[in-house]
């Protein structure tokens, strides 16, 4: 094969695999798409060499599949030499260096890095600005991108006005896709914090039905769309739609991740505190056993996010006077934080203060006490 | 700087939250009316209320707090599950926290009020 032909083999390889990992990405197989991607950076090189713009455009899918993965050490590594050969080739003011700048400043934001973050957000409007005009549905993600900053940091009012602007540049476009309804989605977080369930509820539905239309009813985000709906049935206290919607849940996440993914976890435990609301004391402990279990399986024994569950069934127990349930519970508890975060903490202080509470409330004054003074010993040594 | 009312009728978890609360301004209430009545004459701007209480319930607590301002952001805390929490959130509370709380969530929670 001449050098000619072999250059459009590699280009057309490189198309066809590039377009494969969006597709796994889109569809939520993630560790497909990885290594597709992979292979088109390999490609890539091979055939515009290691400087090249579509270099840059693989490492770039590699960082976002990363980044929905959680390895967001190597997501930056990758975002940041992307960003600086698009730099490198197209300079400052362009298109794709302002979508490179808004996938690190993402990159950030997952890793909790929210001051590096910002400016890199701010940078990516302002070229679009000036590149697009103030109307651009590239504009829309990234004024939504700023307000999720914002909205982490609390700072309510300024992610309230971005979030408007996003939708309403999307709604001028006619958008249908998943970006409108993160936007939505997210203003509906801040009307729930706010208290104006209604509200809340109304644009959650209104993502719920973007979502369902632009993405299948099957993806993994549609699950994530009704639980936050259920939420707010939750804080509404209508329970049987709750339940409902978290038993859907559970039936697409098991469908997407299947039946022993610790994401189910968190869903059973949902279940059981809706159980345990209307009252129905024997499902509730059944759920919640269910969670503490399917954690330790996926996730050993040890780790820190079965102590809301543990904790959750005390609860229960306590409620209902099942002292050595409870007891047995919230000792695990404790024993869980303390090979997790070592004795000196403060959550380790705070659930023995709990269980002092409890021994208190039963009229076991001594252990009360004894658990009391090393809670106090404790915090007073973090104090120091 | 925010003025945060605890209600909590355990003494030594309450002492806990005033050592670690220390950057706001505290008021310490331990039973449902002095609740009440702090709140009445301090307008605090965030209420960590403790729903089981002595003499008043921090579910009538909570009741009675949003009569007086309905604005009011109520955390309630139990270590009693979701049926008394699912009551709070009845009365008027914002959000509900289990016992034992852990400390970013806490935190956590209380600057988000804070924020609003």
């Amino acid at each position: 094969m001449d050098s000619k032909n072999q250059e459009k083999t590699l280009d057309e390889l490189w198309d066809n695999t590039i377009f494969k990992a969006i597709n796994c990405y889109r569809e939520g197989k993630y560790n497909e798409a990885a290594e597709l991607a992979k292979l088109s950076i390999d490609i890539a090189k091979k055939a515009y060499g290691k400087d090249s713009t579509k270099v840059a455009v693989s490492m770039n899918n590699l960082s976002l599949i990363y980044e929905v993965q959680g390895n967001y050490s190597e997501a930056e590594n990758l975002s940041i030499k992307a960003l600086a050969i698009w730099e490198k080739i197209l300079g400052s003011d362009n298109s794709d260096v302002a979508t490179s700048l808004n996938n690190l400043a993402g990159i950030y934001v997952s890793r909790g890095k929210y001051k590096e973050a910002e400016p890199l957000y701010k940078k990516s409007i302002e070229i679009k600005e000036k590149l697009f005009g103030p109307s651009n549905i590239e504009l829309a993600t990234s004024y939504n991108n700023l307000a999720d900053l914002y909205r982490l940091q609390k700072k309510y009012n300024e992610a309230e006005s971005l979030y408007l602007k996003s939708i309403d540049i999307f709604e001028h476009n006619k958008d249908k896709s998943s970006s409108i309804a993160s936007a939505l989605n997210n203003l509906a977080e801040i009307y729930k914090i706010r208290g104006n369930y209604s509200e809340a509820l109304k644009l959650h539905k209104r993502a719920f039905e973007i979502w369902k239309n632009s993405l299948g009813p099957d993806h993994p985000d549609i699950a994530t769309a009704i639980n936050n709906i259920a939420g707010i049935y939750y804080l509404e206290g209508n329970q049987v739609e709750a339940e409902k919607l978290y038993k859907e849940v559970l039936e697409i996440d098991e469908k997407a991740y299947g039946k022993n993914h610790h994401f189910n976890a968190m869903t059973f435990n949902n279940i059981a505190l809706v159980k345990e609301a209307m009252g129905a004391y024997g499902d509730a402990e059944k759920y919640f056993k269910e969670a503490i279990n399917l954690s330790e399986k996926t996730l050993g024994e040890n780790h820190p996010s079965i102590v809301t569950f543990v904790n959750n069934l005390a609860g229960l127990y306590r409620a209902r006077e099942i002292y050595p349930e409870a007891e047995y519970y919230f000792k695990k508890g404790i024993l869980i934080l303390e090979k997790a975060f070592g004795v000196k903490n403060p959550d380790v202080a705070m659930a023995m203060l709990n269980l002092a509470e409890m021994y208190e409330s039963e009229g076991k004054i001594e252990e009360a006490k004894r658990l009391s003074d090393s809670a106090k010993s404790i915090y007073k040594k973090i104090l120091k | 700087m925010a003025k945060i009312l605890i209600v909590e009728d355990y003494k030594d978890l309450s002492e806990f939250y005033q050592e670690f609360l220390d950057e706001d301004t505290l008021l310490i209430a331990s039973d449902g009316e002095e609740a009440v009545s702090l709140y009445k004459e301090n307008k605090p701007d965030i209420v960590m209320m403790d729903l089981k209480l002595p003499k008043k319930s921090g579910i009538e607590a909570t009741k009675e707090i949003m009569k007086i301002d309905p604005s009011a952001k109520i955390i309630a805390i139990t270590a009693y599950g979701s049926t008394i929490g699912s009551k709070a959130l009845e009365a008027g509370a914002k959000e509900v926290l289990r016992k034992p709380i852990r400390f970013n969530e806490l935190r956590d929670t209380i600057s988000k009020y804070k924020s609003l």
